[in-house]
């Protein structure tokens, strides 16, 4: 049998398990990568995140570039985004990051601030980067202090994507082009009466949706989300306010209940999405969703602007993602030489299409655009159309603007959920949003 | 526990009675050499711990007193990472949670660990196959595969409600989404991966001396009394190991949450792991240093339960070996 010693003994080894927690924490810098000379010509390596068609799309542009420059090599790195940041950070932390860097909105202040990325104005003014013919809003999220640290690869705005079979079958006219949010939910309250009890006419977007509904709401009603010091902008009665028109949809059934939104939540993939599922006839979405949504179901979509209301329009494009240089390119000029290719080159444009969102240039557009698939070119007609109508946004959201996100998940969770009341979820959602951009 | 000592002293004190003659130092430098390879032959192993292990874990003791977000320099503040801590409700709520997912799961598992271990132990025909076939889930049990799964199987139109639905249940909740239900669901995966301490149990059951059941028989005793009189009694020091090692386990439980709430902890912070707002604080809003600070709470917090429980087991916990 066993004996006293024998047990001590073997369990003298566990103590150490729990340490291997903070371990993550401290083990920063392993980093590789950077720029570098081979055999004459000059190797820089490139990092993105997204699933395989990008980079298969990627890697095609890639091939392009270097039969015509070459001397010049990229590597090619990518992951999906979780991972993909994790890596960054810490090959940041290292001093070694990828020679192109894919950035989301957030992180290029934060990069920018902690002396991670190369100020790109030196390559607009030799004309080795062209943004002349830009859209603006595109192009000042790329900018911090008014230097361009960050060229976006593509937009999209927030918008609501409709199932127009669904709404059809149900014999009701197809939403008119503009509606105020009082007038959608009137339209919505009509369409309850002839959907299956199995659907609902609107996917609950008081978390934001899958689009940034919510920064739609806000914007209405103040200049931008955060305020220039990256404060929050909006005050506890729009929140109050915010919650309060989703809860009374919800009272007339007329959004997804709770448990449906927590599935949603817990599982990302598209083909999960109920607007697929035929589980909703509207959902708030980014623009450049209707692709993917369109491919995993045979009914038709349609896309319209958010509802508006407030003040003023609320709505903006938003580009979806940046190319930035590493401040400690060994390469910088190659890089360049490689953004300005994959953002113009009109063979690469076609290989690209709108898988990273709507050119931010105009004749990038103009090129694209006979060669699209029907639901992209909707995408970019969407885009085109309402640029004009919309509200540049011109200047990025703080760092920890996720977070933000994600307390307002939690607290529109907790209405839908656990039947916390309207006025107890804002005012906790603007205490933990508060909180998150403390630091 | 005798025996072994004795060896200990066997081995050692020839070399203290051996008469110091003329040898001794040509003896001392081959002893020394010896050594000096010992010494070789451990290096990779020092290696490993003290630049993979002790380091990082001085290191992330150090950025625990700091605020630090990876990219720019670590600042010393001192204690402010604990004390914000105890006001950071969402940390105050993954400590409910884990501590709930612990208290339930552990003795849940060993139970029935036990319970299915006497089951094998009754001379069945196959032991072998039932025995890998019941050890299978341990092996899956904190991968990401099987949390998928899971996720799908307790989903609002899942199979497990398919099944209930059969059964006459007209309405079953959706059990992943519903912040009431959605940890014991993680509670079940991590019964269901009930095969190591099983396959200990089921060890120590085979080693259980048959002539203290042959007299319960001759007694009159019934298994019931027999397992409660003489298995779980001598399977005491077995039932102590399981218990904390499975409960050290149970407060580092990750992936399942992880994976069954998307990585948010939801719905409603109520999967919210401790280890979990540890990831989310440190990589998800680079607090590094927040990070560090709760890994080493959770580092005093297990070194607490596990003090505690050796503490209790001489009241408990019975050795063959000892006087009583």
């Amino acid at each position: 049998m066993l004996t006293r010693r024998d047990f001590i003994r073997a369990g003298a080894g566990l103590g150490i398990g729990a340490v291997t927690i903070p371990l993550l924490d401290a083990c920063s810098g392993l980093a590789g990568g950077g720029g570098g000379s081979s055999s004459g010509g000059t190797t820089i390596e490139a990092a993105w995140w997204g699933g395989s068609d990008r980079a298969k799309r990627t890697q095609e542009v890639i091939k392009l570039f270097e039969k015509k420059n070459a001397k010049d090599k990229i590597t090619a790195s990518f992951s999906d985004i979780d991972p993909y940041f994790q890596k960054l950070n810490t090959e940041a932390a290292g001093g070694g990051l990828p020679d192109i860097i894919q950035l989301g909105g957030g992180y290029v202040p934060q990069y920018m601030h902690k002396g991670q990325l190369l100020d790109l104005t030196k390559y607009t003014d030799n004309g080795t980067i062209d943004v002349g013919d830009y859209d603006k809003g595109q192009l000042a999220q790329g900018q911090v202090d008014g230097k361009l640290y960050a060229v976006s690869n593509g937009g999209n705005m927030p918008s609501i994507i409709y199932n127009k079979t669904m709404i059809k079958k149900a014999g009701m006219p197809l939403p008119p082009a503009d509606l105020t949010w009082e007038s959608f939910a009137t339209y919505v309250r009509q369409l309850r009466e002839k959907l299956p009890k199995s659907a609902w006419p609107i996917d609950d977007a008081s978390d934001g949706g899958a689009g940034d509904a919510f920064g739609v709401w806000v914007r209405q009603r103040r200049p931008e989300s955060y305020t220039k010091d990256g404060k929050i902008a909006f005050t506890l009665a729009d929140v109050q306010q915010w919650f309060a028109y989703w809860a009374g949809l919800r009272k007339a059934n007329l959004i997804t209940p709770g448990d449906v939104v927590a599935a949603e939540i817990q599982n990302t993939a598209a083909d999960a999405a109920p607007i697929v599922q035929g589980k909703a006839a509207f959902t708030f979405a980014w623009s450049n969703f209707l692709g993917q949504y369109q491919i995993l179901t045979k009914d038709e979509l349609g896309m319209m602007r958010c509802p508006s209301g407030g003040k003023q329009a609320g709505d903006y494009v938003q580009a979806s993602q940046f190319f930035s240089i590493s401040s400690k390119s060994k390469a910088p000029d190659v890089a360049a030489k490689f953004i300005q290719f994959f953002e113009h080159d009109p063979a690469a444009l076609k290989i690209l299409g709108v898988e990273r969102g709507v050119p931010a240039s105009a004749k990038a557009r103009g090129i694209l655009k006979p060669s699209l698939k029907p639901y992209d070119a909707l995408q970019v007609q969407f885009l085109t159309d309402n640029i004009a109508k919309c509200r540049a946004k011109t200047q990025l959201d703080p760092s920890n603007s996720a977070a933000v996100g994600e307390a307002l998940q939690r607290a529109s969770q907790s209405i839908a959920l656990s039947h916390v009341s309207v006025a107890a979820a804002a005012t906790k959602f603007m205490g933990d949003a508060e909180k998150a951009l403390e630091s | 526990m005798s025996q072994q000592s004795n060896l200990a002293v066997a081995t050692e004190a020839p070399d203290r009675a051996v008469p110091r003659l003329g040898g001794g130092r040509r003896r001392n430098s081959w002893r020394r050499k010896e050594a000096v390879a010992g010494y070789v032959f451990l290096l990779p192993w020092l290696v490993g711990i003290v630049g993979l292990t002790l380091g990082p874990v001085l290191a992330s003791l150090y950025l625990s007193f700091t605020k630090y977000d990876l990219l720019s320099a670590p600042r010393w503040i001192g204690l402010q990472n604990y004390v914000n801590l105890f006001a950071d409700e969402r940390y105050l709520q993954s400590v409910r949670v884990t501590l709930v997912y612990v208290f339930i799961s552990v003795p849940l598992k060993l139970a029935f660990a036990l319970l299915l271990a006497v089951l094998l132990n009754r001379g069945l025909r196959g032991l072998n196959i039932y025995r890998a076939i019941y050890y299978v889930p341990s092996l899956l049990g904190a991968s990401v595969a099987v949390a998928v799964v899971w996720r799908q199987l307790f989903s609002g139109d899942g199979a497990v409600n398919a099944v209930l639905r059969h059964l006459g249940w007209h309405n079953p909740p959706d059990w992943i989404t519903s912040p009431h239900t959605a940890i014991y669901t993680l509670i079940l995966l991590a019964v269901w991966e009930f095969g190591s301490p099983m396959i200990i149990f089921l060890a120590g059951l085979r080693q259980l001396p048959h002539d203290l059941y042959e007299a319960a028989r001759v007694d009159g005793a019934g298994p019931i009394q027999q397992f409660w009189r003489i298995t779980l009694p001598l399977l005491t020091p077995l039932v102590f190991f399981n218990l904390v090692l499975q409960m050290i386990g149970a407060f580092q439980s990750f992936t399942q949450s992880y994976i069954v709430s998307g990585g948010t902890g939801g719905p409603v912070d109520s999967t919210l792991f401790y280890t979990l707002y540890l990831y989310q604080q440190s990589f998800g809003e680079l607090h590094m240093g927040y990070g560090a600070a709760m890994a080493w709470i959770l580092v005093a917090v297990i070194a607490l339960f596990t003090g505690g429980l050796f503490r209790t087991s001489r009241y408990w916990v019975f050795y063959q070996d000892q006087a009583r």
